[in-house]
Parts: structure tokens; C-alpha cells; sequence
């Protein structure tokens, strides 16, 4: 295999970059991990985020941005094998195991994702989060799924407005 | 429990964001039940790139036309206000075990014509033919694929019209007219790479030729064809079944 001149981590140490939180927070990862955000990857192909720059991330605050990377940690290595063709079932599993365990998390957490996973295109990430969201909307009626996602109980105005639309709806419950 | 402000921040998400959860539902019916949230919700469903029916419960027909009915008058609204909505992807209304009456299917396929930029797909149960069970198959322009499968006469549009994005058809179960046929190649369909008619029925016996310079695959398997003429360049793969006795293919896979 012809290294690249950049070098992608084959030549012993692998590359690393530093990201910066909107709260200035500095988090240094490898750029395999990194470079699941097609956002990123742009800026790190180009050579950014080395030494002592850091790309700054003005629309993740740190506590995000550390889970986020704790996903593209995770799924690094399989996104290196090209979705991993190679990868054994238990690996597999593995990831799958995480990802559920992943986005058991408080529901402020989950929205701040979804909007982090969209800004740095982490394809992955963004489907997960999604895919999280609809399991808990799935099979509920609406004031099920207003007290899931922690609507505030609606006021009588909007009480009599849901249900007129109830009635116009009516064919979305067959 | 945390603060108001801290609460409900689902609908703070902006629209796309939330289409991309409510089209993990797989189901345009349960996303058009989030409309009843609270009035930020009362259209996203509406503007999802991927339609959805395949709950047999209750009644389905009715069920996917109060929902076309509403995308309709909301996507011509966000027309006017120039705001382009989201192009949709695919129209799926698959209800195997149901059958319906040409004019149920007309106004979908109507729909599909006329929004419809990706994939389209029509599983329906094969039905006892009657005469008057024809369908009629609009033009759709930006349609890449087109999956159907019911029991019915299904008619393709007049010469003249062009499934300019068309790549892959596949029809099952129809009864189609052997002059039809030619729709099917690069003068109509300049982009068609795979075709699977497998199995349909030709209304009445007649030749069928199908001239393609994009066509790779082809699955062909009717009755009441004789002969059958393939004229292909780049086709790679060919399946042919069922014809009748006289009805030889004589398919000309010249390598392009």
C-alpha cells in the first residue's frame, strides 16, 4: 500500500488533530476518528487541525462534542475498513451493543446530537439519533408522545385545537 | 423536572432535522399523527421525503388518499410562497393482501406524476380481471424507478412522452398490450437499465420488440408473446420465459 504523504497512521504514530469546543474546550483525537465528520475531513485533508491549532467547533459545546467523539472513536476502525467488509459478526455486535448504549441518554443530550451530528455531516451519527427518536414517537398516540418528548400539558386553548385536528385527522389512526 | 424552557426542545430542531426523524417511522400515517403535537408540528409531515402506506388495517384507500390530498395542498402552497419543498424520493403504497378498483390507484399514480423525483412502488393484490380494469400509467418525468405489482390492464402513456430519469421498471402481475412494449426503449426511455416483466400477460398474442441502447438486464416473461425481439447493445443479462410456441427470442446482444 503507497502511504500517502500526509500519512494516514501507518508509519507508526498516528495522526492526531485537536478540536475546539464553543465553550473552549480543546479535545485531541486521532484523525481516523475525526474524519467521520465530512466537514472535518475536509479541513484535515487540507493539513488543519495539527500542532497547536485546532479547528475551533463554535456550534458544539463540550459535553456534546465529547460524546460525539466517543461515537467516531468507536466506529473509527470499521469506517476505515470501508464499512468493513471483513468485520467478524461479533464485531458487528459489538458496535450495535454500543449504539444502543450510546443513545440511552437524557432526551437534552439526544437533541444536541442530532443538531452536532448534522453540522459535522456524521452520517452514522445522525441516523442513529434519528432512528432513536422515532423508536420513542412509534406507536404512541399525540399525548403520548407530547408527555414522551416532554411537551408542557397544553393549555385548554390548545386542548380544544387538538381536537379539532383529532377529528380532521381521523384517518391517520385506522 | 427541568425547566420549561428546558423542555419540549424537539420542536426547537429545525424542519429538516425533524423530517429525518419522521421518516424513520416508515409510515406517513403515523407521521401525519405528529401533526396534532402543537402548531409547529401541524405540517412537518407533509414535507417528507419518502411516502409511505403499507398498514392494512382499516381503510387503506381512503387512508393514502386524505394523505396525497393534504401533501398536495401544502406542497402547492409552499410553491407559492417560492419556498421549494423537499424533493420526494419515493412513493410506496404496498398493500399485498388488498384489492382495488382502477379508479382508487388512478389518483396515486396521478400524484406520482406529478411529484414524485425518485422511486415509485405499487404492491397490490392481484386482482380477478374484469374488463373494464384499466389503468392507465401517467408520464413521470423524474421517476428513477418504477415498481408495480397488481392484477390489473396496465396501459402505458401515448408515444411522445419521455421517462427522461427512468433506470429500472419492474411490473408484476399486469396484463399489458404487446404494442406497449416499445415504450420501453431508448426513444421513450433513454435511461432504462434494468427491466423486469416478470411474470405479465400480453392482452392479446402479438410480437413485442423492445429497442434499447441502455438496457443491461432484462427479465422477460409473458404470455401470448410471439416472437419476441430484443435489440440491445449494452445488454448483459437476459431471462426469457413463457413465450409460446413460435415465439422464439431472437435477442441481438451486440457488444457495444
Amino acid at each position: 500500500m503507497a502511504a500517502p504523504e500526509s500519512g494516514d497512521g501507518n508509519n507508526g504514530a498516528a495522526r492526531m488533530v485537536t478540536l475546539i469546543s464553543s465553550d473552549n474546550t480543546r479535545f485531541e483525537v486521532e484523525a481516523a476518528a475525526a474524519s467521520l465528520s465530512q466537514t472535518l475531513q475536509l479541513t484535515i485533508l487540507d493539513g488543519g487541525g495539527g500542532g497547536g491549532d485546532g479547528i475551533p467547533l463554535p456550534n458544539v459545546d463540550s459535553a456534546t462534542l465529547s460524546k460525539v467523539l466517543e461515537y467516531c472513536i468507536k466506529h473509527a476502525p470499521a469506517a476505515a475498513n470501508g464499512g468493513a467488509p471483513n468485520a467478524t459478526a461479533v464485531d458487528r455486535a459489538e458496535l450495535e451493543r454500543f449504539d444502543n448504549e450510546f443513545v440511552n441518554i437524557d432526551q437534552s443530550v439526544l437533541y444536541s446530537l442530532i443538531m452536532a451530528a448534522h453540522n459535522l455531516e456524521i452520517e452514522g451519527l445522525q441516523s442513529l439519533v434519528a432512528k432513536k427518536v422515532a423508536d420513542m414517537i412509534k406507536g404512541k398516540s399525540p399525548m403520548e408522545i407530547r408527555r414522551t418528548l416532554g411537551f408542557p400539558d397544553p393549555t385548554p386553548e390548545e386542548q380544544a385545537e387538538m381536537n379539532a385536528h383529532m377529528l380532521e385527522y381521523g384517518w391517520a389512526y385506522e | 423536572m427541568d425547566s420549561a424552557a428546558a423542555r419540549d426542545r424537539i420542536s426547537r430542531l429545525p424542519d429538516d432535522l425533524l423530517h429525518g426523524i419522521l421518516v424513520r417511522l416508515r409510515s406517513t400515517a403515523a407521521a401525519a399523527r405528529t401533526s396534532l403535537l402543537s402548531r409547529r408540528w401541524r405540517h412537518v409531515w407533509t414535507q417528507l421525503p419518502e411516502i409511505v402506506f403499507d398498514n392494512p388495517h382499516g381503510p387503506a384507500a381512503d387512508t393514502v388518499d386524505a394523505a396525497l390530498a393534504r401533501i398536495h395542498i401544502h406542497t402547492a402552497a409552499n410553491n407559492n410562497n417560492n419556498s421549494a419543498p423537499p424533493a420526494l424520493n419515493r412513493l410506496a403504497i404496498n398493500f399485498p393482501h388488498l384489492q382495488f378498483a382502477p379508479f382508487r390507484i388512478a389518483p396515486w399514480l396521478a400524484f406520482a406524476s406529478r411529484h414524485l423525483a425518485g422511486e415509485l412502488s405499487i404492491r397490490l393484490a392481484r386482482r380477478r380481471l374484469q374488463m373494464e380494469d384499466e389503468v392507465d400509467l401517467p408520464l413521470m418525468e423524474k421517476a428513477t424507478s418504477i415498481h408495480i405489482s397488481s392484477g390489473h390492464i396496465l396501459l402505458l402513456p401515448p408515444s411522445g412522452s419521455l421517462f427522461a430519469a427512468l433506470r429500472t421498471v419492474s411490473i408484476a402481475y399486469a396484463r399489458m398490450d404487446g404494442q406497449d412494449m416499445d415504450c420501453f426503449g431508448s426513444s421513450r426511455c433513454p435511461r432504462l437499465q434494468e427491466l423486469y416483466l416478470w411474470p405479465v400477460e400480453l392482452v392479446a398474442v402479438s410480437d413485442v420488440s423492445i429497442r434499447s441502447e441502455s438496457l443491461q438486464t432484462l427479465f422477460y416473461r409473458a404470455d401470448n408473446t410471439r416472437p419476441l425481439e430484443v435489440v440491445a447493445l449494452k445488454l448483459c443479462l437476459l431471462r426469457a420465459q413463457g413465450l409460446s410456441d413460435s415465439g422464439r427470442e431472437r435477442s441481438v446482444p451486440l457488444q457495444g
